[in-house]
């Protein structure tokens, strides 16, 4: 009898570990995000393959993902609402926003699979004429510098990039 | 003796709280509390100590100084900055002494301060009260001052040199980061600094270089938020900001964008930006462009399947280079843009730098 049950455990060990190395040799299925040469900002999106959802879908979720950022970001209607005392210097809702672009560019810097996002956002956040000029201009500066840096396209619309802003751009660090 | 100790280890706690004491020859008054006197005296000290490698052209223009590094900027704010009184302090009532019989220049005053009232008392993060007591004093023919470690000073100059800081410049929710000596949170409080001693310098209508209301279709405007000219504490604050920054070598990316938001707000202040780029700001702009268009256009070349979105973008780019360009050649004929004359009025001493490096060094070995 004690024979039987050291055979059986014996089997049973075995088994799970032919069927764990042959899980392990399956193949690869396809990447998430399959290497192109060239991409445009929002073209990873559609080549998202979200469990359940069209690319469509994907892209829509992803988009709507970003307008809340974008809705975060201060507005020229917001710093209407200030008194004299809170505009002095930089009003609290300028650094908030400054925040936030800071931290996007941080997770995209640290995590190049972020970069096509974040680069969606900077542009949206620079066209953006409601956004704040200073938002706007540091939107901007990033584009513009992290264009060459992580080799990522952004076609940027001109009419909606007034001098004032880009001018701010351009003199940032 | 139990009593005696209690009463000794309740005049220290007293003290420690807030206590007047001078360190690099400036005043820092009882009425701020000791963290706040610390972390100052500490910014300064950064300052006066940094490294500054990375200059902004427009620095050394602006501040009129015929070297950038950690002495030369300390000095800068030295002559501007003599006295740090806490918001606490009330300026009036019996701390308010005046004198009869001063004789101020005979210049005119700036136009803008008959409209206004305590404009620089209103402001709760920093405030130049110097420059206000003198303008006051001026407008009123009699020489004004504050009662500080119950010694008079007066303000026979907008250099005198009086600042009051608020808790606004030390609040969590205001700061770069949590740490509130880190190496961003200095550079941020050091750009107020700049900012409201620039308000100690000018002469006649420029005394003060007052903020005045910004233009119609500024989003801030009606407000006295903004400066018509290139050279004022708002574009100083930048420039000083940016210079601090480029030679950050703790700031993470987040503190480097936060502090980048601050110098645009404060140049979206400057309402005549359009004229006052420099020659290198111009060739650096153009450069970026060029960085770019090269991308494009190797991108083009390797990949011709682009297509005409990227081809667009490229002519956009070519345009915007060309445009540059232009304000190049244009800043290049004598075009000058219009700023405020610097050179303080009224009775002031300037300091050297080797005085206010003295003055540093000997606080700094205590």
């Amino acid at each position: 009898m004690k024979k039987f049950v050291v055979s059986l455990v014996f089997i049973f060990i075995f088994t799970l570990i032919f069927w764990n190395l042959k899980n392990k040799e399956r193949p690869k299925e396809d990447p998430v995000f399959p290497v192109k040469t060239v991409k445009t900002v929002g073209a990873d999106l559609d080549e998202k393959t979200f469990s359940g959802q069209t690319p469509k879908e994907a892209k829509e979720n992803a988009d709507a993902y970003f307008e809340e950022h974008l809705k975060s970001l201060p507005t020229i209607d917001d710093l209407k609402n200030l008194t004299e005392e809170e505009v002095h210097h930089t009003p609290e809702i300028i650094k908030e926003g400054g925040e936030l672009v800071g931290t996007i560019f941080d997770e995209a810097q640290k995590d190049p699979t972020k970069r096509m996002s974040a680069m969606n956002f900077f542009k949206k956040c620079a066209e953006d004429d409601q956004v704040a000029i200073p938002i706007r201009a540091v939107c901007l500066n990033r584009v513009y510098k992290l264009i060459p840096e992580w080799e990522i396209p952004v076609p940027m619309s001109d009419s909606k990039i007034p001098d004032e802003v880009l001018d701010l751009a351009m003199n940032l660090p | 003796m139990k009593k005696i100790i209690a009463t000794t280890l309740m005049l220290s706690l007293s003290f420690s709280a807030s206590a007047r004491e001078k360190f690099a020859g400036v005043y820092f008054d009882s009425s701020i509390p000791s963290y706040q006197i610390q972390i100052l005296k500490d910014d300064l000290s950064y300052l006066y100590k940094s490294s500054i490698k990375d200059i902004d052209a427009e620095l050394k223009p602006m501040m009129e100084l015929s070297k950038v590094d950690g002495a030369h900027l300390y000095n800068w704010i030295y002559n501007r900055v003599k006295y740090i009184i806490g918001e606490d302090y009330r300026v009036g009532g019996r701390n308010l002494v005046t004198k009869r019989g001063h004789q101020f220049p005979s210049t005119p005053l700036p136009p803008s301060i008959l409209n206004k009232n305590n404009q620089y008392r209103a402001t709760l993060i920093m405030s130049n009260t110097g420059a206000e007591l003198y303008l006051r004093g001026k407008m009123n023919k009699v020489l004004r001052g504050i009662r500080l470690d119950r010694k008079s000073v007066f303000a026979p100059s907008p250099r005198v040199g009086i600042l009051q800081v608020g808790e606004g410049l030390f609040l969590e929710r205001l700061l770069i980061n949590e740490n509130i000596e880190s190496e961003a949170n200095r550079i941020k409080r050091l750009g107020t600094l700049f900012h409201e001693a620039r308000h100690s310098d000018g002469n006649s209508e420029h005394i003060g270089f007052l903020h005045s209301k910004c233009p119609e279709g500024h989003a801030l405007s009606g407000l006295d938020a903004c400066e018509p000219y290139s050279n004022g504490a708002y574009s100083l604050e930048a420039t000083a900001t940016k210079t601090l920054l480029l030679n950050c070598r703790t700031c993470s990316n987040v503190d480097k964008t936060k502090l980048s938001t601050i110098i645009a707000d404060s140049l979206t202040r400057v309402t005549v930006r359009s004229h006052v780029k420099t020659e290198a700001q111009l060739l650096e702009e153009i450069a970026t462009f060029q960085r770019v268009i090269d991308f494009y256009v190797n991108l083009i070349a390797t990949n011709p399947q682009v297509g005409e979105p990227f081809k667009k973008e490229l002519e956009n780019l070519r345009a915007r280079i060309k445009v540059s360009e232009d304000q190049l050649a244009e800043l290049r004929s004598p075009v000058k843009p219009k700023k405020l004359d610097p050179r303080p009025e009224g009775t002031f001493k300037e300091v050297s730098v080797r005085e206010s490096s003295n003055l540093m060094n000997a606080s700094l070995s205590k």
